[in-house]
């Protein structure tokens, strides 16, 4: 039984460095893209960000806000921090470690949906925590209440990365090539993602399997929304609500969407955010700037963050622009 | 808890060490470990069912006492029938409630005679099917006079509920596995390892081979319609090899862990895709179910059929498959699989054939010509069927059949091109490679680098890791624990 034990463990220790080394090699190679949301977190943890306007919100907020153009118009370095299939509750948690690692921005302007305080059950994209996981307490209290990553996935090294044969390939083609992968098609320029397509069929797909869908809000998202404007208003950070605009037959799809938006409507009110609600604009009457009803392509998004720049000088008159 | 996951790992680790080092001084109290360890296994994965299993422990505990004891021939019988009567009740019961309600509303809506029947909520306890099978073997093997009832109600109790194999199988039989209850383990350096080493070629297959077929077969069958021949072609093949990596895979983790605790328990696979014929395949797959059916079903029905020659052997094939067919779940698509598989024994029958046993490739290392198509041939009709084994309903089956027929299956497969469908008909074709070579032994790797330096060894081990590591499917639910 001893020279077993002795021989189990003799063949265990190089697993155990195996381990401890593999997960630094992938987690410090993942560090190094610039795809997708993980490239925001990289960029972010990185300390990267450091502007002065950021974009919160889901994959609207990323599609929408051009952080070129509100810079160019606005004076001031934009960064969008949108993040993709989320809700608030996980873009609390960037803006937690945004400013963690970066300086402090003078202006949020927070994309607002009729989604943003749902909360989905399962992580989506769940890649995009990897490098970061390893017994990070911030990580793990808001990405465990998902269906994605389990206890031992927070504390034992390597083993989130079992089975994830892409993430790790991607990782040795980053390690062996980083080049390559700085001008992927996948890359987020300041963390804007632009759709260069025309209206497909998305919308009549979704009319016909789904219906009127009802937003079910989620009683610790609005609590902890409250808690992350007040946050802001101790801070200094100033918070802007923007609602964008979306295909007006789309706006129909989601049955409660006006008592979703009214949420943002009594947190203005209570904390004095200014609300821009582009629903009614122009833009969302027109197919030609939306790829679906939920989403606009570059025409759109660029058309939009150019009117959405100069009313923010209107809304925000003692900011210096 | 599965045994692939880091739950089992921590549980069997710390299991392992209580048995080996603290609760090892006595027999009893070993066995008093192994049956609660047996129940937390049971209850870490659904712990509403525990009492049911204690209890039909507890039945059949009592019954095998009543039938040793007991010289009254209508006493035995009786206790008998209770036995059955409570193991096959509650295995009916949960299982095939509502597929018999369904089949009657059917057969009477099918006359446009209307009937209400709503079905009930039942959850499939776990296990159920396997542990059922072995409590009613020990009734019956006491009842035969082939076993003496054991009154050591903890080594019974653990014999119903070993929990290496309690979720799904291997069925073992009584006098397989209470008597290794009843007599003192010996640690077995050798066999810890070689159990080991099973443990991990049972992982290869369910986590790179079963889990990854998975992935494509849901894809193909889910939707089926509009795919090319070829495309469910291979969504056919993949599901085949998909079933019985994960099943045999089980098995092997099942076997290894048994091995680690000085058990050795039933081998349930012996390479089936090299069978011959469709009866040798039997022999070789799911070997506890065929056996045990084979034993308690086949034999007494081709007794009482003896007068009517081949055709009594054909009727009790085609009732004994079927029930195999219905072992597996409650739909007809199974009982339509099971029968099938007995209609493929008609021609082995009709030419006295069925029990010849040749090995196959003997002394040369490929297989003739004829066998090959042999083999190839046993496997096509063991896939087709399995068609039947993946579908909701026959009328889904029936849509794959007849997309699976046309021209288009000489185009190239979706999916054939994806790196992730490269990789699993790459690992594929290697164990089907390493089992062929290793036919004949308790499992492929079990003789792998013996011979071997021990770093040549350890560097084999460890690269089986790593490629498990890096290609591990979705983690899923073994397929045989619905059943």
């Amino acid at each position: 039984m001893k020279k077993f034990l002795v021989k189990v463990v003799l063949f265990a220790i190089p697993l155990v460095f195996a381990a401890y080394l593999g997960d630094g090699f992938l987690s410090n190679a993942l560090k190094k893209s610039k795809d997708d949301d993980l490239g925001v977190w990289n960029a972010i943890y990185a300390g990267n960000i450091n502007s002065d306007v950021v974009v919160y919100g889901a994959s609207r907020a990323l599609d929408h806000f051009d952080p070129q153009i509100m810079e160019d118009s606005l004076k001031l370095p934009a960064y969008n921090l949108g993040m993709d299939g989320h809700n608030f509750w996980l873009e609390y948690l960037r803006h937690s470690i945004f400013l963690e690692h970066n300086r402090r921005p003078k202006i949020i302007v927070y994309s607002v949906d009729p989604s943003t305080l749902q909360k989905r059950s399962d992580l989506y994209d769940p890649d995009q925590f990897l490098p970061y996981m390893l017994r990070d307490t911030l990580m793990q209290k808001f990405t465990s209440s998902y269906k994605g990553y389990d206890y031992f996935d927070y504390r034992l090294p390597l083993l989130r990365y079992y089975g994830r044969e892409e993430v790790i390939f991607q990782a040795i083609g980053l390690s062996l090539h980083p080049e390559r992968y700085a001008a992927s098609p996948s890359n987020r320029p300041r963390g804007y993602r632009a759709w260069d397509l025309k209206w497909n069929d998305d919308f009549e797909k979704a009319k016909k399997s789904l219906g009127e869908i009802r937003m079910v809000p989620d009683s610790g998202s609005i609590r902890l929304f409250g808690d992350f404007l007040a946050e802001c208003k101790a801070m200094g950070i100033t918070v802007v609500f923007v609602t964008t605009p979306e295909y007006v037959e789309g706006q129909k799809l989601v049955e409660n969407r006006d008592a979703m938006l009214s949420f943002f409507r009594d947190f203005s009110r209570q904390y004095g955010v200014p609300f821009l609600d582009y629903s009614n604009d122009s833009i969302s009457y027109d197919k030609k700037y939306f790829f679906n009803s939920q989403h606009m392509n570059k025409t759109g998004s660029e058309l939009f963050t150019k009117t959405l720049a100069h009313d923010l000088k209107k809304a925000l008159p003692d900011t210096v622009f | 808890m599965i045994f692939n996951s880091v739950d089992f790992a921590i549980f069997f680790a710390v299991f392992f060490l209580l048995y080996w080092f603290v609760f090892n001084r006595s027999l009893k109290i070993q066995n008093v470990l192994i049956l609660a360890g047996s129940y937390a296994f049971y209850a870490w994965g659904d712990w509403r069912f525990l009492p049911l299993l204690i209890f039909g422990s507890g039945v059949n505990y009592a019954l095998g006492i009543g039938l040793e004891r007991s010289a009254r021939p209508k006493i035995r019988l009786l206790l008998l029938w209770l036995g059955l009567l409570q193991g096959l009740g509650g295995l009916i019961y949960f299982k095939y409630t509502n597929f018999f309600l369904a089949s009657i509303t059917g057969a009477f809506s099918f006359f446009h005679i209307p009937l209400r029947a709503h079905p009930v909520r039942l959850i499939l306890p776990l296990g159920i099917s396997f542990y059922t099978f072995r409590t009613l073997s020990y009734l019956l093997d006491i009842y035969k006079g082939k076993f003496k009832a054991t009154t050591d109600w903890v080594a019974f109790f653990s014999y119903v509920s070993f929990f290496p194999s309690l979720i799904s199988g291997p069925i073992d039989r009584p006098k397989t596995l209470i008597p290794q209850l009843q007599k003192r383990r010996v640690f077995d350096s050798d066999q810890a390892i070689d159990g080991m080493r099973q443990i991990l070629w049972g992982l290869f297959k369910k986590a790179v081979i079963a889990d990854n077929c998975a992935t494509f077969t849901s894809q193909i069958f889910g939707n089926y319609q509009g795919q090319s021949a070829s495309t469910l072609l291979l969504g056919a093949f993949l599901y085949t090899i998909q079933i019985y990596a994960d099943f045999s895979g089980y098995s092997d983790m099942a076997i290894g862990t048994a091995r680690l605790l000085g058990f050795s328990i039933t081998k349930n696979f012996d390479f089936p895709f090299f069978s011959q014929n469709i009866a040798e395949y039997w022999r070789k797959w799911h070997i506890s179910l065929t056996s045990w059916l084979t034993e308690y079903v086949f034999t007494p029905l081709s007794i009482a059929f003896r007068d009517y020659g081949k055709r009594g052997i054909i009727l009790a094939i085609l009732i004994n498959f079927t029930l195999i067919g219905m072992w597996h779940g409650a739909n007809w698509t199974f009982v339509l699989f099971g029968f099938l598989h007995g209609c493929y024994f008609i021609p082995l029958i009709l030419r006295g054939t069925m029990s010849k046993r040749k090995e196959i490739a003997r002394d040369n290392l490929l297989p003739s010509l004829r066998e090959f198509s042999n083999m190839l041939g046993t496997f096509i009709l063991v896939m087709l069927t399995l068609i039947l084994f993946r579908s909701d309903s026959i009328l889904d089956a029936y849509r794959y059949f007849k997309g699976l027929f046309s021209l288009s299956l000489f185009s190239i497969p979706a999916l054939a091109l994806e790196f992730k469908a490269g990789y699993t008909l790459f690992f594929i074709f290697l164990m089907l490679l390493t089992e062929w070579l290793n036919r004949g032994r308790e499992y492929a790797i079990s003789h792998l680098g013996l011979r071997w330096p021990i770093a040549f060894r350890w560097t084999a081990y460890y690269a089986l890791l790593v490629i498990i590591f890096v290609f591990a499917g979705s983690s899923r639910n073994f397929i045989y624990f619905q059943f």
